[in-house]
């Protein structure tokens, strides 16, 4: 190993390889998402996120199923995957809620992981209250 | 990278400017401005759709209040200070200034800003972790620049924006970013009920945004080493490209803010360089809540973003809590335990072929903080000598006029004026920069003639093109 390094390339990418370790992937924040009504986030919504009525809610399974043009999709809900509760027709401020929120009939929005516009984990899920 | 328009008309005036018959017609056109007949002039021509899109988001970034509080995306981003803001001129404000909503503002009067760490520290609130518990969990972020944004935010895993690099809801971009700003900074009230305290952008604003900002500042980066004069600066160059000594250019590879370690480019990077362990920061000194920021992700991983540094002589002060005040402590930072006990200190320790982290001593630290200096202020002039040339284009160059121009001009070598007046005091290394300040006071004498007609004559903008490139001549080696 020390031999290796004594060639500069070899310590070039050694230095390439542990710094691309260090460095954190790039996200999106979370934190203002929640205050964006269902349907308005920027560069997600419509392209990347599920829009749909909520068909089912399994809450053992932490899984939602939402029907879209005809297909079911299944949402997959970790234990920290944040629900928010878009009550912005309501004119109320939006709040993190549960999967206990989401009712059958309801609109959501699901952002799957790695944009996986299809069923899979979700990142989050917003559900629209309705006035 | 320069857009294909801009490149175009730059050739196309580079090549008019040796037209005869067209320097005849300019010549006219100068000597009428002169006589005064400027009210004659015609209604600009109607730009490219790309500058339609920039004049467009330049307008809302500086007007568009989304139906908030009032603050304006230039509330906290002023093309006077160099789109950021910091004590002093916070200082300078009235008390109306929407930046103090927080003050006037009943509903904003507790957890929305910390008016005292604001006007002290320039720092504004952010609640990147939630906003479930106001009064005790959030951050408190200097105002970073929106300089260069188009050569230093993006990395093979996505944008990275604001101080941790998450600073965008939605999909993370540029574009999404105003979005999350106008929830954050621009409510009416602590309800942020879209529709209601505030409206978001539409689509076609988040665009035009986007366009504005990424034409703010270098379009590339630069390529190091420059053939400086001055030999303080460039040993301080030296030292700074030294990967064995200065080590600065891993991460800040041609003192922009993408690390290309080795043969690798990682793109705009987060790391954990230690800023949060530094001791007796100056914001927790007062006794005011200032809660530890664990940086990118909620919990966060204690990283943060990797900014520029061309822009940096001129937009202290330093780090995402605004906890170093001047260029020089900025750059001995790296030199503390802070930064050598951290991940990041501690990794470049384990490359060293001696285990040696960073060592510098003062007159290193002073070196490097001098060519910072010097290539800011060689940025700057290079920056105004496209806007001169701008002046004199049809139609305007993003529907901008020419006296806006010659302000973004004059704004920039003001700064180049600012970092040389530090490095002018540096004794006998101090002379390039007091020779290159004669030539730019002389180059803002005549960009504050020319603006003073509505189409600037173009002798004397060619007055003060000779000033500027003289001054960058005394500062480096010019082909």
């Amino acid at each position: 190993m020390t031999h290796m390094l004594r060639s500069v390339p070899a310590r070039c990418a050694l230095l390439g390889a542990l710094l691309g370790a260090i460095a954190t992937p790039g996200v999106a924040q979370k934190a203002t998402e929640m205050f964006i009504p269902l349907g308005q986030s920027a560069g997600l919504s419509g392209k990347h996120t599920l829009i749909a009525p909520v068909q089912s809610v399994n809450p053992a399974q932490r899984t939602l199923i939402l029907v879209h043009e005809g297909q079911a999709y299944t949402a997959k809900l970790g234990a920290r995957t944040p629900v928010w509760l878009d009550r912005s027709k309501l004119q109320q401020p939006n709040s993190v809620g549960s999967l206990a929120d989401v009712r059958p009939g309801m609109a959501a929005e699901i952002k799957f992981q790695k944009n996986n516009r299809s069923s899979g984990d979700a990142e989050w899920v917003k559900v629209q209250m309705a006035p | 990278m320069l857009r294909g328009a801009d490149m175009t008309r730059r050739r196309e005036v580079a090549s008019a400017g040796v037209a005869p018959l067209f320097a005849a017609g300019l010549q006219v056109l100068a000597l009428g401005a002169m006589l005064g007949i400027a009210g004659c002039a015609k209604p600009p021509l109607p730009g490219s759709p790309q500058d339609e899109l920039v004049a467009r988001g330049r307008d809302l970034f500086f007007k568009e209040t989304f139906g908030g509080n009032g603050r304006t995306c230039g509330t906290c981003h002023p093309a006077s200070n160099n789109f950021t803001i910091d004590p002093a001129f916070i200082a300078k404000l009235p008390p109306t200034d929407p930046l103090f909503v927080a003050e006037f503002i009943p509903a904003l009067k507790t957890g929305f800003e910390s008016p005292r760490l604001m006007r002290e520290f320039g720092l504004i609130r952010e609640n990147l972790d939630g906003f479930d518990d106001l009064e005790r969990k959030f951050t408190m972020r200097g105002v970073p620049h929106v300089l260069s944004m188009r050569a230093s935010i993006d990395s093979p895993q996505g944008p990275r924006t604001g101080w941790s690099g998450d600073g965008a809801p939605g999909d993370g971009t540029l574009r999404a970013f105003a979005t999350g700003a106008v929830i954050q900074h621009f409510t009416k009230t602590l309800n942020r009920i879209a529709g209601v305290d505030f409206r978001l952008p539409t689509d076609a604003e988040l665009d035009a945004l986007e366009a504005f900002q990424l034409t703010l500042g270098r379009q590339i980066d630069l390529q190091l080493p420059l053939p400086l004069k001055g030999v303080l600066a460039k040993r301080g160059q030296q030292i700074f490209l030294d990967n064995s000594l200065g080590k600065c250019n891993i991460c800040h590879s041609n003192a922009g803010a993408i690390a290309r370690p080795g043969q690798a480019n990682l793109g705009n990077a987060n790391f954990n360089t230690g800023v949060e362990d530094l001791p007796d920061q100056p914001a927790r000194l007062g006794g005011e809540l200032v809660p530890v920021d664990d940086g990118l992700g909620t919990p966060g991983d204690k990283t943060f973003n990797t900014p520029s540094l061309v822009e940096a002589a001129d937009t202290a002060p330093f780090f995402h809590n605004n906890s170093v005040a001047t260029l020089e402590g900025a750059v001995a930072f790296y030199d503390g335990a802070a930064f050598n006990n951290s991940p990041s200190g501690q990794f470049l320790k384990s490359i060293d072929p001696n285990r040696k982290g960073i060592e510098l001593d003062a007159t290193q630290i002073q070196a490097i903080a001098t060519f910072l200096r010097v290539l800011g202020a060689i940025e700057n002039i290079r920056q105004t000598q496209m806007l001169l040339d701008e002046t004199l284009m049809q139609p305007p160059p993003r529907r901008e006029t020419p006296r806006e121009l010659l302000t973004r001009a004059r704004l920039l070598l003001e700064g180049a004026l600012r970092v040389l007046g530090a490095h002018a005091r540096d004794g006998q290394a101090g002379l390039t920069a007091q020779a290159a300040s004669a030539q730019l006071h002389s180059a803002l004498r005549f960009i504050a003639r020319a603006a003073e007609y509505q189409e600037p004559p173009r002798a004397t903008i060619d007055e003060a093109l000779v000033a500027v490139k003289a001054a960058r001549t005394e500062l480096m080696v010019v082909n």
